[in-house]
């Protein structure tokens, strides 16, 4: 027993005297309290006794000073203030590659070390790692050198869009299931458009519009995208193609276009089922009875421990109850080469964060910087919740699943944003946020999560800005006077040509240049 | 002019006074001017400065005087650059529209007005029709983008319980420019109408009086003895109109616009405000803003010119 | 006689229905604004099919609206009294043939109308004056609008000549002159003037935007921007959750803003109308 004691007594004496060392020289460092800048996406400006935010603040010993910029014109206001010569040390950057070339261009961003990163922020690190394990050599460069670190949306990037049909109408065309193969497929959307599925006399339903068109697309393995479609690139056996032009892409518009003359695309698919911010308009008002609008938590029924309101079911349940509580999820149709897939935004967002310049001449302070955000966003779950919400057991806690909820039912982004909660400071959303187990099984169930096609463009084309309004402009036209019928098939590789000509072989030089493998 | 006899029994002329005795004189106006002379000079003459970077390449981290000087280079890319000859385009063709549209209306309207009898309606609809001037566009924004929008908006509910289809009035190029002049009519029409209101409040009864001697039908009367008084005003506020010409309604378009409209409705002031706030050509966008005031101004004084000669009236 | 009258009947229809599309914005709003939230707006309706306030009761909840309405009142009320006692200052002297240098001034001051040095300056110079989220930044670059100044001269310059003459005969100075006599005969023109600033400060957002930075400062435009545009800075919200408010809390946050001017409105029109016109047509 003694010489137990004796024992942790030395060990004791050890490590206090080699923790003494390590800390003598870093203590006046652990002193001093950095001032970090910051930009933010807020629902509502922070007030100057923000609550969350001194709490945070105290924990991290670090001051934040969180810029109030307007959110509906974030960009104006935040280039406006560089413009004067004020840069934050955290500089958000809503507009991707563009914003981040103009603000690299300016020499307002300080060039990036993974290393350092990989020290001083190292759940970030090993975050970005698992989305790919190379990403400080892929995303965020410009010219080569990373200046910006993109946020990941792991709620949306992991699952494909919607594709859901109306079940109401399913069920009474005598489909019990919905389609698996582009065949069955076509059998509902014709069902759809003759069958008058709404059962009031008149032929005014179609099978589907412009969104819905994804998965047929997806049945030949490729997807083109459109105006309000980012969509672009795949990469094919390493090297990047453009999605439009693939010769695949005739034999999909030759199944539209026959739809088309048959009467069951949605004449107005031209026009889009988006009409500004609403969305999936044409479904919800029964005009289609399929659609690619949307993604999971748009549709997803109320299920145990989910919160939020599914926007596009709650807006169909105002105009038809019984559409709404009989929607039916499927798969993206096999198509004839055994090829399916609907559209899936990209994990990696076109948001990023940069770094003042003036950072370059305080490592100290680069550090505390990303130490800070490492430590608010991605350290732990409980400890976002607690940057998100503020304190555990007053403000918020967790519930019968384990998910961190308020604990207020008049909580509001806006409300707790004036606090310094919300976005103010959890500027990055780590994939520590949990769904509830319910959800997750729903997901799991529909295969949301197989199949998704992503644009595998991760780069700046500096020649996009010359090219890409007039490229598109010839795409659009060329894929809707194809499925129109005013322009014969054939039309398509006129297009091709033509596309390739004007600029678009530049752009897929460009998109394969740099280290892409 | 009244004389003073100098000491030398010589007449004292203005030539001979020192060139500030009238600065003497009127001191006290001098004085009264201070004031809001100063706050132009701090507020509008002291950023003048930045009008330089139109020939220069502003570089944040050096300010605007440290930038290198690029000479005439932006603006010669303004004219190469298909967007701002756009910009220019869709400014004239919207102009020109309010000019053939928006500005008849109101005189339409006061000639009308002019004809109800019953006075305590013609105030109403006075009163009713100045409403729109005072609400800024960026509530009016709000107001039509909600009005027009085809899911939920009156206008559409309207046309698909007549059995048509839903028009997105805002985001579809061949309707935009209908609605930015019809949206700036509705709001200028009764406000605008007030100065041919007074002009026709003026013009004398008996003229009227004798027109109906003449057996001139009502309409007749409308046409020559109103409209003809009307004339000169007319002439005054079209030459006016016609001087602004290049110069858009920046609250309104910013507030109404959607990006796929961009094509038709982008105008110089809002890509001004795009290319140089959002995408930070800064330099760029301060070379347009500059060959657009100076056109203006120029259009302007040349507008008062006209006006003075034809009908001794001017702005200034 | 009867084409007359049928043409009469014409008029007054024609008058109400001009009246009847002024008037539905605001009152489409309106409604909007009163109706029950669950209720379907997809359908057109002139009446709300059921009344609830729970609109206005959430959107003055948020708590920013009240402020906002104070800010903006402050804002208001300095901005006239800066806005009349300059704007008359400098256009009375304007108005006289005999000011030393008119020329030169009137080009001074119609300069301003077409130059500016662009929002980057601009902003710099409210920072180095230390203006920067005050109310002062708000109002003292707008302390004068020429347009506004060139009207109210040219209201002056019409005031017959004799009465000042008289008065300086009597040993009136210009200031006493401009207090006793000039701005008794003006009070039109003044009453239009103070409606334009009112207004004007009242709708005023951008330079809000731009200037003032604490959120206990911020203006009710402001507020209501953030309301009204929520949902289209979806694509600004990057990798979080979307969002938007419901229409109704919209038209009621709306309703709030414009609530004072449509309310004041009617009282004071007859007055402006009269100086409008003076003030236009003189010259």
């Amino acid at each position: 027993m003694k010489r137990y004691l004796a024992g942790t007594f030395i060990f004791a004496v050890a490590v206090s005297v080699l923790a003494g060392c390590v800390k003598t020289p870093t203590a006046s460092n652990q002193d001093e309290r950095y001032t970090i800048s910051w930009t933010a996406w807020q629902a509502s400006p922070i007030e100057s006794d923000a609550r969350i935010k001194k709490m945070i603040e105290d924990k991290l010993n670090v001051n934040i000073d969180i810029w109030n910029i307007e959110p509906t014109r974030f960009e104006e206001l935040l280039n406006l203030r560089l413009a004067s010569g004020e840069v934050p040390d955290v500089i958000r950057i809503p507009q991707g590659y563009a914003g981040l070339n103009n603000i690299v261009a300016q020499g307002l961003a300080a060039k990036l070390d993974e290393d350092m990163i990989k020290k001083h922020a190292p759940n970030l690190y090993q975050e970005y790692m698992e989305c790919d394990n190379n990403f400080f050599k892929k995303y965020g460069l410009i010219d080569g050198d990373l200046y910006g670190i993109p946020l990941l949306q792991w709620i949306r990037g992991k699952y494909h869009q919607a594709v859901v049909y109306r079940g109401d109408w399913m069920k009474k065309l005598g489909f019990d299931k919905t389609p698996e193969t582009l065949q069955e497929f076509e059998e509902v959307m014709y069902a759809f458009a003759k069958g008058d599925p709404d059962g009031n006399g008149k032929n005014d339903t179609y099978g589907l519009s412009n969104i819905g068109m994804d998965v047929v697309y997806g049945a030949f393995g490729y997807l083109p995208g459109s105006k309000d479609r980012e969509i672009k690139w795949k990469n094919k056996d390493g090297q990047l193609v453009y999605n439009a032009i693939q010769p695949e892409m005739k034999d999909a518009l030759r199944v539209l276009a026959k739809w088309y003359a048959d009467g069951v695309i949605d004449p107005e698919f031209v026009t889009g089922e988006k009409v500004g911010a609403q969305m999936a308009v044409s479904f919800i008002n029964g005009r289609i009875g399929f659609t690619c609008e949307g993604r999971w938590f748009d549709w997803v029924p109320e299920l145990p421990g989910r919160k939020e309101v599914a926007k596009l079911r709650t807006g169909l349940e105002k105009i038809d109850k019984n559409a709404a509580d009989s929607l039916m999820f499927g798969v993206p149709p096999v198509g004839p080469a055994g090829k399916s897939g609907a559209l899936q935004e990209k994990l990696v967002t076109d948001v990023m964060y940069a770094f003042s310049v003036d950072l370059k001449a305080d490592a100290k302070k680069m550090e505390k910087v990303f130490s800070v955000i490492d430590k608010i966003c991605f350290e732990s779950y409980e400890g976002a919740l607690e940057a998100w919400f503020g304190e555990k057991g007053v403000d918020w806690d967790y519930d019968e699943l384990g998910i961190g909820d308020s604990l207020d039912d008049k909580w509001t982004p806006a409300n707790a944003s004036k606090l310094g909660g919300h976005t103010q400071l959890v500027i990055f959303k780590s994939n520590k946020w949990k769904e509830p187990p319910a959800v997750m099984e729903w997901l799991k169930k529909y295969k949301w999560d197989e199949n998704g096609i992503t644009d595998d463009l991760y780069m700046y084309l500096p020649s996009s800005p010359k090219y890409k309004v007039d490229l598109q402009k010839l795409e659009d036209d060329a894929y809707i006077s194809i499925i129109t019928g005013k322009k014969p098939i054939d039309y398509f590789d006129t297009f091709v040509s033509q596309w390739r000509k004007e600029g678009g072989d530049i752009l897929t030089q460009e998109a394969n240049r740099g280290g892409n493998n | 002019m009244r004389q003073r006899i100098g000491a030398a029994g010589r007449i004292i002329t203005p030539r001979d006074r020192p060139w500030y005795y009238n600065h003497k004189k009127h001191k006290n106006l001098l004085l009264m001017m201070l004031p809001g002379l100063l706050s132009l000079f701090v507020f509008s003459y002291l950023p003048m400065y930045g009008m330089q970077i139109a020939f220069r390449d502003f570089i944040f981290k050096l300010g605007i005087w440290q930038s290198p000087w690029v000479g005439l280079k932006h603006f010669r890319d303004l004219f190469e650059s298909a967007h701002f000859l756009n910009a220019f385009k869709n400014t004239l063709v919207i102009s020109g529209l309010q000019l053939v549209f928006g500005f008849p209306a109101p005189i339409i309207f006061a000639v009308l007005l002019n004809e109800i009898r019953v006075l305590k309606f013609k105030k109403l609809v006075q009163t009713i029709s100045y409403l729109p001037h005072f609400i800024s566009w960026a509530v009016l924004g709000g107001m039509f983008i909600q009005l027009l929008s085809p899911s939920v908006g009156p206008v559409n509910l309207l046309l698909k319980t007549m059995g048509m289809q839903p028009i997105y009035f805002l985001a579809e190029p061949s309707w935009f420019r209908t609605v930015i002049v019809s949206t700036h009519i509705w709001q200028t029409i009764g406000w605008n109408s007030i100065v041919y209101i007074a002009a026709i409040t003026n013009i004398d009864a008996e003229l009227y009086e004798a027109g109906k001697i003449d057996g001139a039908t009502r309409f007749q009367q409308i046409f020559y003895i109103t409209l003809g008084a009307l004339m000169p005003v007319i002439t005054i506020m079209l030459i006016f109109a016609v001087g602004k010409i290049i110069n858009d309604n920046f609250d309104q378009i910013f507030n109404l616009m959607t990006s796929p409209v961009e094509s038709v409705g982008e105008v110089l002031s809002t890509y001004s405000y795009k290319i140089g706030l959002v995408k930070m050509q800064y330099s760029f966008s301060t070379a347009m803003g500059l060959f657009k005031n100076v056109i203006s101004l120029l259009l302007i004084l040349f507008a008062n010119r006209v006006a003075k000669k034809i009908n001794d009236y001017g702005l200034w | 006689m009867k084409r007359i009258h049928f043409f009469d009947i014409f008029l007054f229809a024609l008058m109400i229905f001009i009246c009847l599309i002024m008037v539905y914005p605001f009152w489409n709003l309106f409604m909007n604004s009163i109706t029950a939230p669950d209720v379907n707006m997809s359908v057109l309706r002139l009446f709300p099919e059921r009344v609830s306030l729970s609109s206005y009761v959430k959107a003055i909840e948020s708590g920013d609206i009240g402020r906002g309405y104070l800010n903006t009142i402050v804002r208001t009320v300095l901005g006239i009294g800066l806005n009349l006692i300059l704007t008359v200052t400098l256009a009375y002297p304007l108005s006289k043939k005999h000011l030393p240098n008119k020329a030169f001034i009137t080009g001074f001051v119609v300069f301003t109308m077409y130059f500016n040095g662009g929002v980057v300056p601009n902003y710099l110079l409210i920072r180095s004056l230390g203006l920067y989220d005050t109310v002062w930044a708000l109002v003292l670059p707008h302390a004068v609008n020429v347009f506004h100044l060139i009207i109210v001269r040219n209201f002056f310059i019409s005031i017959p000549y004799s009465l000042e003459e008289s008065a300086m005969i009597d040993g009136c100075n210009e200031f006493q002159i401009l207090t006793r006599i000039v701005l008794p005969l003006s009070k039109s023109i003044m009453a239009t003037l103070l409606l334009w600033a009112a207004v004007f400060h009242w709708n005023a957002w951008f330079d809000a935007m731009i200037y003032i930075k604490s959120s206990e400062k911020q203006v009710l435009q402001t507020i209501m921007r953030r309301v009204v545009l929520g949902s289209m800075s979806g694509s600004a919200n990057g990798a979080f959750e979307e969002l938007v408010n419901p229409e109704n809390i919209k038209a009621a946050t709306i309703m709030l803003t414009v609530g004072p001017i449509i309310v004041v409105y009617p009282f004071i029109q007859r007055y402006f109308i009269k100086g409008q016109l003076a003030g236009a047509i003189k010259g």
